[in-house]
This record gives structure tokens, C-alpha cells and sequence, in this order.
């Protein structure tokens, strides 16, 4: 091993980190993983999306425009308005806030990069690529046209027979694989890298409105997948999980959809919230006021938005009761965004704000926002929402929500971050002009739509006859709508003159006091030379010096050693350094992992599902050699980081980055176990056509002999941890051999059960039931590659006392598996003899 | 390290909104049920056994609870001399913990006085 280097001038030190850091260039950069690559590859393609969504907005305005108008006809209009809803909310919205956040955050919180750098790069190419199946959609004339809700039965088989309905679904789920893979990487990140001394009470605020968004996505987007799957496997296999002639529910299908469509709304805002509190009291130049209150109440939006997704079904006859709790929940949710946006309005009459361009678009937001949110309260009144459901008001309502909540601060954040992008300092006055443009344009195309919604126009019909008092609303709506796009435009076009023209940025313009100014701009690879070493919520401002400090290597790993990509991990609380993270460099095999799952969606939507298996197959091939040459081969105990302190690499330390990112993983599966059974026990209690003819008539032996099998799994998962640390390697292995007998034994028990449930296609019952088994199977199977992936491990050389990383996420998951698979036996062998009695 | 400043904290900033988010879960869970089975047709004295069944779960959660607040109470106040980040940690678990407890309160109240399963 190479020792350390002496510290050397600034230039050398970039120079040797930048050797560690960089990106190839060339056919090369398709291999990068570093996250500030990442982060602008998300956010330029977001953007591209988004001008394709507005382009999908425009022709529904000019269809509006006037009544009986021919532009386009209904086919035509009801892919459009889908595609405009489903590009904005899952193509534009979520990926724009992910590639913030990717971008933003290691250099937020004074890291070289996110913990899992090569995830990252995965979700990224199957953000593309999984948008990129919608768009030749589109192109082609088969897009999806049910609405970007897709509500059943409108999106079945007999009502939607082309594949218009699978692209959304098989596409959509692509895309979600990114949003999941997001949010694992930002919470384990904002937990476990952050810089030294950067204990949660000093975290600047977008980092915890970051955290809790990350941690809404784990349990939020699951239902929404389950959903997915559960509605693909009855259009291409028949099973009726949705029709209520075979005791399924089309209800089912709005409980899941919004069950994920409401928490989205906040998954959005809450990321733009954070933007404002950043920027805000910078303009305001007063630190933000009521710091701690808004900690508390980012979690209260995190969990309340949770308890309002039936107020989107207030109209389907759901008891007078259960209503009731939706909208006390949906007035709650307005109290811990009012704190919010009273503790701005506090910072900045406490301040001497600076009416820069980000300011307008933030007081843009005040407006627009706080409009939405009212005709929000609105709708949470049910005899209200009676009145105005699915009529253009709620088309308003939303846009106000989600353009006020998301876009004007997204505005706000890309005037007053693009100098860290590019270096270079805004146009002034383009700028201004766009805004007022996008302003004055939204409120006449929005603010009129209300009206429109009130005088009873509703939502998703492609024209409307001349006599019903809608025609001037929507003539001016078109015009606001296009005096919009223009604005827009000219912020395009402002951003080119930027980059071309706009005179070199300070390292500081803004007189910032967060981390990500203490770099020269635009940033280097690795971010910071060194890291700093946090004492308050200002670093900046307590050190105008900083940045040149870390950049002569003064603070914590300052150096390079044995060429490694080094970062610091902290105790997640204190902000204790506890561990050295090391990160993989550039790999091309993101991609070509992506592509395989690519393969495996394409050849589901196209029904050839051999190839979709050698797909799958291929993708876990791939996405396992990740790990090859990963890890270390013998035990380096605590290495020197700077300062006079040590820590041992993470393979050796007890809570590292992969570990964690299992357990959030483990959340989101187990989210998405609960839907399935919540769907069951839903289907049982209110679908119609139940009781079904037959039930799954077994003994208890094969659940008995499956539960043992799982629970055999578990405990000798453990116990190859204990002998690691007691006995040595062949021990360890006997009992990772035994872990994966008890995947086998539960496997077969799961399969022959499978083969013994009543014909799926006949009854939801049968495929719900079926449903659950294969869940648990395919768990049972994976733990047999956990147990193998383990004793290959071990006799590779890369576990030991020390270093047993690999063997700790296997028990994780044979623990999950266990309690799951149990579950999973204990209901399909209970309910049938509760619904038999 | 001192348990104040321990993960598990971070645990008991959010465990009231759990507790809440459980009894939004099984108050609407007990209320499906309930209807499904007929529950609203048994009295049980001067109330339905399904306003019963969705009181306790209730009243259960409002007790949990009222006795995590009252742990919140006594962690803060043995924590007050405390630095940080010890204190941030006790102050937010309070303050979350009592909010949750409103918003439990609140979200439940209806079971008071609307019917059931119309």
C-alpha cells in the first residue's frame, strides 16, 4: 500500500485528485458515476421533458380554444392530455428534483459524492430509457389514453385493447425503478455522508426536506408499482384483480393509485420547500426563522399527506365516516405548510431582501402557491369537492399546486444555482421579462379556469358546443397559456446567453453561508480538496476563508491514498466521522444493466416473454458482477483521515452506507408487501362477488413445512455470522449452505402451493391468493442467491471477522423474507377458513 | 455517546406520527370491517359495537400517545443542560410528538358524531 502523500500546493493536490475523480471523455462518458455529471444529465433531460409536455399542452389549448374545433380529433386528445399529465408528474417533476438533489447534495453537505455513485448512474439510463418507451409511443400513435391516472376500467383489456395502457404501465414502472433507486441513495446519504462535525441540528434544511422526501418516495411509489404489475398481469394473463364480474374492483386500482398520487403531490413540493428555505434567507440576507419548527414540519407534511388520498374519491360512495377522516386529514395538512410559509413571510420582513431574478420567481410562488392551496381546502370540504369534481376546477387547483409548489421555485433555484453550474452570472433584465411572461401568462390561462370549472366544464372532454358560457374562459385560457410558453422560451433562451455571454461568476455571488460555495465554480470531480469540518449552520459565513483552506487540503482527507476515491462517513446524529466510504469509479456497467432491463420491459410489452425472462436474467447477472472486485481483501483497521483521527474503511465499520441502503430498500419492498395484502383483505371485505366458489382447500402441512424452511433460512443466516466470528470459514459456510436449504425447502412448498391455488383467472380471490405466493417465492429465491452470493464471498477472501459486510445484508434479507414469507403462508392458509366461516 | 444522541432518536422524532399514522390505518381498517360485518347493527349499551370497536382503537392510540408525550416531557427535561445536538433531538421529538397527538385528536373526532357506514 502506498503511504500517504505530504500535503503539496493546491494545484497539486487538484491535479492528483481530479486523476482519482474524473470522468473519461469521449464514448467514455457514458461510463461516468460521479454525481455532478449525473446530476445535470438528469436535470437537462427533465427539462427536455418538460418542453415535450409543454408542446402536449399547447395543442390541448389550441383544441380548447374554441368550441367544435377540429384540430384535433378524440383519439388524438385523449393520448395528449394522458401524455401531458403522465410527462409532467413522472418525467419532468420527480426527475428534476432527483437531479437537484443528486447534483446538490454531497456538495451541500460537504461530500465527494453519493453513496452509491453507480445506482445513480442505473436510475438515470432507466429514466431515459423508460421515458424514452412513452415517447416512441407518442410518436407512433399508440400512446397510453385513459387519463395519466389510469383508472380501471377504462385502462382494462375490454375497454383499452391496443398496448396504449401497457406502455404507461410497463413504462412508468421502468421510470420508478430511478425514483426508488433516488431515494435510497439521498437518504442513505443524508444520514451517513455528511461532513464531520455536521450534526442533524446544524443540516441546512434541504437537506432534511430532502431526507423525509426521500423517505415518502420508499413507502409512497411501492403501491403505485404494486399497482402497476397487478393491472399489466390482468390485461396480458386475465387475472381479475380489478373486475368486479370475478370479484375484483376497479376501486382497488384509484386506492393504489392514490395512495401513491397523493404523497406525490408533496413528494414534489416538499424538495422546492427546501429550495426556498435555502434561498430565501440568503436574499433576505436574515437567517431563516423557526428552524426547528420547520423540522417538525417537513415531518408532518411527510406523514400527513399519507392520510388524504380518498379525497380524490369522494364521489365513489365511500361510507359518510370513512370521508370524514380523509378531510379532517386533508384541513390538517394545511397547518404544517402554513408554518412554512409564515417562517419565510417571518424571514423576510426580518431582512433586507434583494429583489434579484430568483426573488421574483419566489415571490411568484407566494401568489400562486398559496391560491392553490386554498382552492385546496376547498376541495377537502366534501359537499364542495361533490360539486366541483372532475370539472376544470380541479384542473386549476392542480396547476396552481403543482406550477406554484414546483415550478416557480425550480425557477427560482436554476437563477440562483446556474452560476455554480456553469460559472458565469445571469442577463438581468431576459430574465425579468420571462418571469413576468410566465407569470402573468399562468394566472390568465389558471385563474380563469376556476370559472370555467364552476360553469361546469369537465375535465378530459376534447371540445364542447358554443352555448354554454365557456367559450370566452377558455379563448383567454389559450392565449394566457401561450403567453406562458413564450416566457418560457425566453428563459431558454436566457440561459444560452448566459452560458455564452454572462460575465464569470464569483466563487460566492450570492453571499451564501451553505458548503456548496465554499468550491470553485463550476465544481471539480471530487467537489471539496478536503473536507470541512462543520461547527454551526453557517460554515461559510463563520469562515469566509473556508474555501481556500479545503482547497490547499486543510481539513479531513486532504490527500489521495493508493489512488482510492475517498469520502467520510459520520455517526448519523453527532456527525462523528466513524468510517472511510470508498466509491467505485467510472463503470460502463450501469448502462449495460439498464439496457438488459430495458429488454425485459420492451419484450413484456411486446409479449415475448421468453425474451423478457433472459432479460431478467440478464439484468441480475449484470447487476450482481457489480459487486466483482468490490470490497477488500484482508483488514486495514482505523486509516488516518486528517486532523489526528482515524476510522476504518466501511467494510469494516458497523453501520455502512450498503447496509442502510438495504434496510430503506427492505421498507419499500415491505410497502409494497402490504399493499398486496391490503388489496386482498380490500377485494374480501367490499368487491362485489364474494364469496368465491372455490377456495384453496389445504392442510396445514405445507404451509408448516414452508414456514420452517424460512425460518431455518433466517436462523442459519445468523448463525454463519456467529461462526464467522467464532469458528472461521468452513463453519461459516456450512451454515450459509444450511441458510440456503431453507430457501430451497420454502421455495418448493411455495411453488407446490402456487400449483394448488384455484385458477387465477376465475376469481380475485384465486389471484390475489396467487399473487401473495409468487411474492414470497420470488423472495425465497433470491435468498438462495443472498446464501450463495455470501459463501462465494467468504472463500474469495473478502469477508472476515472484520469485514463481514457481505454476510450482514444477506441476514437481512433472510429475515425479511422470513417475516414476509410467514405472513404471506399465514394468510393464504387462514383466509380461506375465515371467509369459509 | 449518550442515548440522546444515539439513531435512535431520530426514531422518536417520528414515532408519534407512526402511532398516528397506525390509528388512521386501523380507524379506517376497523371501519371497513365493521360495516362489512354488520357491527353497526349491534348496540352495545347506548352506541353501535362498530363506534365502539372504532372508539377504543382510538382511545388505544390517544394513550400511546399520551405516553410517549409524557417520555418526550421527561427526556427534554433531563436533557435541557444538555449541548447539542442532544437538545435539538429531545425538542423535536416533543414538538412532533404533540403534534401528532393533535392531528390523532383531530382525524378521529368525527367517529364521535358521524354515521357509520352510510
Amino acid at each position: 500500500m502506498k503511504t500517504i502523500s505530504p500535503p503539496r500546493s493546491p494545484v497539486r493536490l487538484h491535479k492528483e485528485l481530479d486523476a482519482v475523480w474524473s470522468t473519461p471523455g469521449g464514448w467514455g462518458a457514458l461510463s461516468a458515476v460521479n454525481h455532478t455529471v449525473l446530476g445535470r444529465r438528469f436535470i437537462v433531460a427533465a427539462f427536455v421533458f418538460f418542453a415535450i409536455g409543454g408542446v402536449l399542452a399547447m395543442l390541448i389549448r389550441a383544441q380548447l380554444a374554441s368550441p367544435h374545433s377540429a384540430f384535433l380529433g378524440p383519439d388524438h386528445y385523449n393520448q395528449i392530455f394522458t401524455m401531458h399529465g403522465t410527462v409532467m408528474m413522472f418525467l419532468f417533476a420527480i426527475p428534476m428534483f432527483e437531479g437537484l438533489a443528486i447534483y446538490l447534495l454531497p456538495k451541500l453537505l460537504g461530500a465527494r459524492d453519493l453513496a452509491f455513485p453507480r445506482l445513480g448512474a442505473y436510475g438515470f439510463w432507466c429514466y431515459v430509457f423508460g421515458g424514452s418507451i412513452l415517447l416512441v409511443a407518442l410518436a407512433v400513435g399508440v400512446a397510453p389514453d385513459s387519463g395519466w391516472f389510469m383508472y380501471t376500467p377504462l385502462s382494462s383489456r375490454a375497454y383499452t385493447p391496443g398496448i396504449n395502457a401497457d406502455v404507461w404501465l410497463i413504462g412508468i414502472t421502468f421510470v420508478e425503478i430511478s425514483a426508488i433507486s433516488a431515494a435510497v441513495e439521498i437518504v442513505v446519504t443524508i444520514l451517513k455522508m455528511r461532513a464531520p462535525g455536521m450534526s442533524l441540528d446544524k443540516m441546512p434544511l434541504l437537506a432534511w426536506y430532502l431526507l423525509v422526501t426521500g423517505m415518502m418516495m420508499l413507502v409512497g411509489f411501492p403501491p403505485l408499482i404494486l399497482g402497476s404489475i397487478l393491472l399489466e398481469v390482468e390485461r396480458a394473463f386475465d387475472w381479475p384483480f380489478f373486475d368486479p364480474a370475478r370479484g375484483g374492483d376497479p376501486l382497488l386500482w384509484q386506492h393504489l393509485f392514490w395512495l401513491f398520487g397523493h404523497p406525490e403531490v408533496y413528494i414534489i413540493f416538499l424538495p422546492a420547500a427546501g429550495v426556498i428555505s435555502t434561498i430565501l434567507p440568503v436574499l433576505a440576507r436574515h437567517p431563516i426563522i423557526g428552524y426547528s419548527w420547520i423540522v417538525v414540519s417537513i415531518i408532518a407534511l411527510g406523514f400527513l399527506s399519507f392520510g388524504l388520498w380518498v379525497h380524490h374519491m369522494f364521489t365513489v360512495g365511500i361510507p359518510h365516516l370513512a370521508q370524514a377522516f380523509f378531510s379532517a386529514a386533508s384541513m390538517l395538512v394545511a397547518i404544517p405548510t402554513g408554518v412554512q410559509v409564515f417562517s419565510w413571510l417571518a424571514t423576510l420582513t426580518s431582512g433586507r431582501p434583494q429583489l434579484k431574478v430568483p426573488m421574483f420567481y419566489l415571490l411568484g410562488f407566494f401568489f400562486v402557491f398559496v391560491a392553490g392551496g386554498l382552492t385546496g381546502v376547498m376541495l377537502a370540504v366534501v359537499p364542495f369537492d361533490w360539486q366541483a369534481h372532475d370539472t376544470h376546477f380541479v384542473v386549476a387547483h392542480l396547476h396552481y399546486v403543482l406550477v406554484g409548489g414546483f415550478v416557480f421555485p425550480m425557477m427560482a433555484a436554476a437563477h440562483y444555482w446556474l452560476p455554480h453550474f456553469t460559472g458565469r452570472m445571469p442577463v438581468y433584465r431576459l430574465s425579468v421579462t420571462a418571469f413576468w411572461l410566465i407569470f402573468v401568462g399562468f394566472n390568465a390561462t389558471f385563474l380563469l379556469m376556476h370559472l370555467t370549472g364552476l360553469r361546469g366544464m369537465p375535465r378530459r372532454v376534447h371540445t364542447y358546443a358554443p352555448d354554454l358560457g365557456w367559450d370566452w374562459l377558455n379563448l383567454l385560457s389559450s392565449i394566457g397559456g401561450f403567453v406562458m410558453t413564450m416566457g418560457f422560451a425566453l428563459f431558454v433562451i436566457d440561459i444560452a446567453l448566459q452560458l455564452r455571454f454572462g460575465r464569470p461568476a464569483p466563487r460566492n455571488p450570492w453571499q451564501a453561508d451553505t458548503l456548496e460555495w465554499a468550491m470553485p465554480t463550476p465544481s471539480p470531480n471530487y467537489n471539496f480538496a478536503a473536507l470541512p469540518d462543520v461547527a454551526s449552520r453557517s460554515p461559510v459565513a463563520d469562515d469566509p476563508d473556508l474555501a481556500a483552506r479545503l482547497a490547499s487540503g486543510e481539513g479531513y482527507l486532504g490527500f489521495v491514498r493508493n489512488g482510492w476515491r475517498e469520502t467520510l462517513g459520520i455517526h448519523m446524529v453527532t456527525g462523528k466521522p466513524d468510517q472511510i466510504i470508498l466509491l467505485p469509479g467510472p463503470t460502463f456497467l450501469p448502462l449495460w444493466s439498464a439496457l438488459a432491463t430495458g429488454v425485459f420491459f420492451v419484450s413484456l410489452l411486446m409479449k415475448a416473454y421468453v425474451l423478457a425472462l433472459i432479460g431478467a436474467g440478464l439484468s441480475v447477472v449484470l447487476l450482481v458482477s457489480w459487486t466483482r472486485g468490490a470490497g477488500l481483501r484482508k483488514d486495514h483497521g482505523p486509516l488516518p483521515v486528517g486532523r489526528g483521527e482515524a476510522v476504518p474503511p466501511h467494510q469494516e465499520a458497523s453501520g455502512p452506507p450498503s447496509w442502510w441502503a438495504t434496510v430503506f430498500t427492505l421498507v419499500a419492498n415491505g410497502t409494497l408487501f402490504s399493499s398486496l395484502l391490503f388489496g386482498s383483505l380490500y377485494l374480501w371485505l367490499v368487491a362485489p362477488g364474494w364469496p368465491p366458489a372455490r377456495l384453496l382447500d389445504i392442510g396445514p402441512g405445507l404451509p408448516l413445512a414452508g414456514g420452517f424452511g424460512l425460518v431455518l433460512a433466517a436462523l442459519a443466516g445468523r448463525r454463519s455470522l456467529v461462526e464467522k466470528a467464532a469458528a472461521g470459514i468452513t463453519r461459516a459456510s456450512l451454515w450459509l449452505i444450511a441458510t440456503a436449504g431453507g430457501h430451497i425447502l420454502a421455495l418448493a412448498c411455495l411453488v407446490r402451493l402456487v400449483q394448488m391455488v384455484p385458477d387465477p383467472t376465475g376469481h380475485a380471490y384465486a389471484a390475489t391468493t396467487a399473487a401473495i405466493l409468487v411474492y414470497a417465492g420470488l423472495h425465497a429465491a433470491l435468498g438462495i442467491l443472498f446464501a450463495g452470493y455470501g459463501w462465494y464471498r467468504s472463500l474469495s477472501g473478502y469477508v472476515s471477522v472484520r469485514r463481514n459486510l457481505d454476510l450482514r445484508i444477506g441476514r437481512l434479507w433472510h429475515d425479511y423474507t422470513a417475516v414476509a414469507g410467514m405472513v404471506a403462508l399465514i394468510m393464504v392458509y387462514g383466509l380461506p377458513k375465515v371467509i369459509g366461516s | 455517546m449518550t442515548g440522546r444522541t444515539s439513531p435512535f432518536m431520530l426514531l422518536a422524532i417520528v414515532a408519534g406520527f407512526i402511532i398516528w399514522s397506525s390509528a388512521f390505518t386501523l380507524l379506517y381498517a376497523a371501519l371497513s370491517f365493521g360495516c362489512s360485518l354488520g357491527w353497526q347493527s349491534v348496540d352495545v349499551g347506548p352506541v353501535s359495537l362498530n363506534r365502539l370497536a372504532l372508539i377504543l382503537v382510538w382511545a388505544g392510540h390517544l394513550a400511546a400517545l399520551g405516553l410517549l408525550l409524557q417520555w418526550c416531557l421527561k427526556t427534554r427535561r433531563d436533557n435541557v443542560s444538555r449541548g447539542q445536538p442532544a437538545r435539538f433531538m429531545t425538542t423535536a421529538a416533543l414538538a412532533s410528538t404533540s403534534c401528532a397527538l393533535f392531528a390523532t385528536l383531530w382525524t378521529g373526532l368525527p367517529i364521535t358524531v358521524v354515521s357509520t357506514c352510510m
